[in-house]
């Protein structure tokens, strides 16, 4: 009840962080605010190494799951998310493959670069200011959808509608058309 | 095979339904130009997170053992109030977690297990580590969660 109650409040990084604070100290509706806001970057950052999308999801569970178990075993001093699940998740899947390599099944085609670890970026220091000077050439409302969106991890786009004043289809299509022009620069 | 989707930038945006994320993942594990298509998007969408500002670690707690020492001070000064007006504090009793790691218990129906749990927002640990409540598939015997 307490969580729903910080959700409708409006969750923001302080609802996270309150959140966090509770999940470490065991309340488990904290970990399920937590999963449901960050469980889809855990699963893109096992698809970006190119795992197949059904054992991306479950290796993503698996990852929260050890998280939740360190938690109640005492062993989680720290929570940060989402880098601690992605770190975790991507552990699992890179276990994996190695387990597959060593065990002489098929020769796995060549895997994507060693993937930076949860603390790296995706992008380098003048592929972020190219993308964010693109960005700011954009119209001021889908610059403001593009960031409700991706400031917000886990946020419906039913949601950032709402809060932006469009329909959900609207909010998906200035969402593409962000994405078009940005990955154009980003793969210039 | 379906044909090549054309929405796999809905599909990491999380805007398809489970109906054709199902189909989009079937033909992404049979098709190896789609599946690094996928892969492709899917770093993408997270290169736009570090876009609008939102690092890979944007929340951090730490287990406050102070704040809990500071509430026990608190409920333990109230309660000396009360005891001073002569109002008696009514106390709750403990609430028992509810277990949201369980596991398993036949290999051979692991998957059906697995899946039911999820769906009622258990998380299953296997293979077992510790003892943990154990999720029965309705399948097998009524969804229950019994102690192990």
């Amino acid at each position: 009840m307490r969580s729903r109650f910080r959700r409708l409040l409006g969750v923001g990084l302080l609802g996270t962080q309150t959140f966090a604070d509770d999940a470490l100290a065991g309340e488990d509706t904290a970990w399920q605010e937590l999963i449901a806001q960050h469980n889809q970057r855990v699963i893109l950052s096992l698809l970006a190494l190119g795992c197949d999308p059904r054992r991306a999801r479950e290796l993503a569970h698996d990852a929260w799951a050890r998280l939740v178990e360190q938690q109640r075993l005492g062993r989680l001093e720290r929570l940060e998310l989402p880098g601690l699940a992605i770190k975790q998740a991507r552990f699992l899947f890179f276990d994996e493959v190695r387990r597959r390599k060593s065990g002489g099944e098929e020769e796995l085609s060549a895997l994507p670069d060693p993937a930076p670890s949860a603390e790296e970026r995706y992008l380098t220091r003048v592929q972020l200011e190219r993308a964010r000077a693109a960005l700011a050439r954009c119209p001021e409302s889908a610059r403001r959808v593009f960031q409700i969106v991706y400031e917000n991890p886990g946020m419906p786009h039913a949601e950032a509608a709402a809060q932006v004043g469009l329909s959900v289809q609207r909010v998906r299509q200035i969402l593409c058309e962000v994405r078009k022009q940005l990955r154009a620069v980003l793969e210039e | 095979m379906q044909p090549h989707p054309d929405d796999l930038d809905l599909y990491v945006m999380g805007a398809v339904s489970d109906e054709r994320r199902e189909e989009i993942e079937a033909h992404v594990m049979a098709c190896a130009d789609c599946a690094a298509v996928l892969a492709r998007e899917a770093r993408l969408e997270l290169a736009l997170v570090e876009v609008a500002g939102a690092p890979i670690a944007s929340i951090r707690a730490s287990r406050r053992r102070p704040r809990r020492l500071l509430i026990a001070a608190g409920f333990l000064a109230a309660a000396g109030v009360a005891a001073l007006f002569g109002t008696r504090l009514r106390s709750r009793p403990p609430v028992a977690p509810t277990p949201i790691v369980v596991t398993c218990p036949l290999d051979n129906h692991a998957r059906a297990c697995v899946d039911q749990a999820r769906r009622h927002g258990l998380y299953v640990q296997y293979p077992i580590r510790r003892p943990v409540p154990i999720y029965e598939s309705p399948n097998l015997a009524g969804g229950v969660i019994a102690d192990n």
